[in-house]
C-alpha cells in the first residue's frame, strides 16, 4: 500500500513539472495562429 | 392584315429562340461538370475535392500549412480513425475481455495446489514495486482518456450529452499530456530494472510447449520471469516506448514531422495502444483473480514459497542458494567463543 500510495504521489509530482515544461513550450493557439493582423 | 400576320410570327419565332435558349443553360451546365471555376461564387466544396482531390487556397496567418483545408491523406487517416480504428480497437478489448471471462469459466482460478506454506520470501522490493506502481496507474489514466479520443463520442455522447463530453473530454486530454511523462519514465526504468531477468532462453521453450501450467495442474520450471512474464515485459518496453515516441510526435505539431507524418504517427500510436490495452487487460487478470497468490507479489512484495516452488522453481533454488551462501559468510564472519 506504501508503495502504492508512494507511486501516486510520485506519478503527480512528475505530472506537474511535465505540465509546467508544456506550458512553457508549446504556444496556445491564439498565440501560434496569430499576427499583429489577426486575432484568433 | 398580312403586315399584322408576319409581326406576330415574328414575336413568337423570337419568344421560342428565347425560351429554348432560356431553357438549355441549366442543362448546358449540369452536363459539363469538368468545367468547375475554383474561384466562381457558386462552386461546391464537393465540387473541388473530385475536381483538384484536394481544396488549398491562400492564408493570412502565419502558419501556410493550415490553406489545406483536405486532402487525399487525410480523408484515408480520418477513415481509419473514425472507422477502422474502432473496429481493430474493439475487437481487441472486448475479444480479450471474451476470452479471458470464457477462460476464468472453464479454468477457474490457478490455485497453490500445495497450499499456503505459512512462509514468504521477498518477490519484488519497495522501488520495484513504485515504479510498477507509477506506470500501472498512468497507464490506466492514459488508457481510459485515449479511448475516449477514439471511442467516447459514439459511446458517451448518447450517454451523458454534448456538453458533459466536453468538459470530461478536455479534463481528459490534459490528464493524457501531463501523466504520458511519469509514465514515458516508468517504461524507462521498467526496461533498464528487469532486462537482465528478461532475456528469452531455453528454459521459456520448455514452458511454453508445457503451457505455462495454465492448462491442467502442470508446473514447468522458470526463472524470476517466466515466458509469459517475459511476453509482457516487452509488450511494455516496447509498446511502451512506440506510444511514447508517437504520443510526443503528436504533443509537439510540426517540430520534427508533416502533417503526412503525423497520421502516420497517429495511426501507429492508436494502433499499438488498443493492443497494449488488450494485453494489459490479460497481465491484470492473472495478476488477481487469475492466480492465487500472484497478487501479493506487487501487493506486499512477497509471496508464499510454495507459490514461489509451484511458478518459479527456479528462481527459488537460486534464492535459497544465495540465502544459505549469506547465512555461511555470516557464521564465518563471527567471533568464535
Amino acid at each position: 500500500m506504501k508503495a502504492f500510495l508512494l507511486a501516486v504521489v510520485t506519478a503527480i509530482v512528475i505530472a506537474v513539472v511535465w505540465a509546467g515544461v508544456l506550458n512553457k513550450v508549446q504556444e496556445p493557439v491564439s498565440e501560434a495562429f496569430a499576427t499583429t493582423g489577426v486575432r484568433l | 392584315m398580312t403586315s399584322v400576320g408576319k409581326i406576330l410570327r415574328l414575336a413568337l419565332g423570337a419568344w421560342a429562340v428565347v425560351l429554348l435558349v432560356a431553357l438549355a443553360a441549366p442543362v448546358q451546365a449540369q452536363q459539363q461538370p469538368n468545367s468547375v471555376n475554383p474561384t466562381a461564387l457558386s462552386v461546391k466544396e464537393q465540387q473541388l475535392l473530385q475536381e483538384l482531390n484536394r481544396i488549398q487556397g491562400r492564408v493570412t496567418i502565419p502558419d501556410a500549412r493550415s490553406g489545406v483545408l483536405e486532402q487525399p491523406a487525410g480523408r484515408d487517416w480520418r477513415n481509419f480513425r473514425d472507422v477502422t480504428l474502432r473496429w481493430v480497437g474493439g475487437i481487441a478489448i472486448l475479444g480479450m475481455l471474451a476470452a479471458l471471462i470464457i477462460f476464468y469459466l472453464t479454468r477457474g482460478m490457478v490455485k497453490i495446489e500445495g497450499g499456503r506454506s505459512g512462509r514468504t520470501i521477498v518477490r519484488f522490493n519497495a522501488f520495484e514495486r513504485t515504479v510498477h506502481w507509477m506506470t500501472a496507474t498512468c497507464f490506466i489514466v492514459l488508457a481510459i482518456s485515449g479511448l475516449n479520443i477514439t471511442f467516447g463520442r459514439p459511446l458517451l455522447i448518447p450517454l451523458i450529452g454534448l456538453e458533459a463530453f466536453s468538459e470530461w473530454s478536455q479534463w481528459a486530454k490534459y490528464a493524457h499530456n501531463y501523466l504520458s511523462f511519469p509514465f514515458t519514465i516508468g517504461v524507462i526504468v521498467i526496461f533498464l530494472m528487469w532486462i537482465g531477468g528478461n532475456i528469452p532462453n531455453k528454459v521459456d521453450v520448455e514452458w511454453i510447449k508445457r503451457g505455462g501450467g495454465l492448462v491442467g495442474d502442470d508446473h514447468p520450471p522458470a526463472n524470476r520471469f517466466n515466458a509469459g512474464q517475459k511476453f509482457m515485459y516487452w509488450v511494455v518496453v516496447l509498446g511502451g516506448g512506440a506510444v511514447a515516441v508517437t504520443g510526443y510526435l503528436l504533443m509537439f505539431p510540426f517540430y520534427t514531422s508533416g502533417i503526412e507524418g503525423m497520421q502516420i504517427a497517429q495511426v501507429v500510436h492508436s494502433i499499438v495502444a488498443v493492443l497494449f490495452v488488450a494485453a494489459m487487460i490479460a497481465h491484470i487478470y492473472i495478476g488477481s483473480i487469475g492466480m492465487e497468490g500472484a497478487f501479493e507479489a506487487m501487493g506486499s512484495g512477497t509471496v508464499d514459497v510454495n507459490w514461489a516452488k509451484e511458478h518459479h522453481s527456479l528462481w527459488l533454488e537460486q534464492q535459497k542458494a544465495r540465502a544459505a551462501a549469506n547465512d555461511a559468510r555470516s557464521a564465518a564472519a563471527a567471533p568464535a567463543e
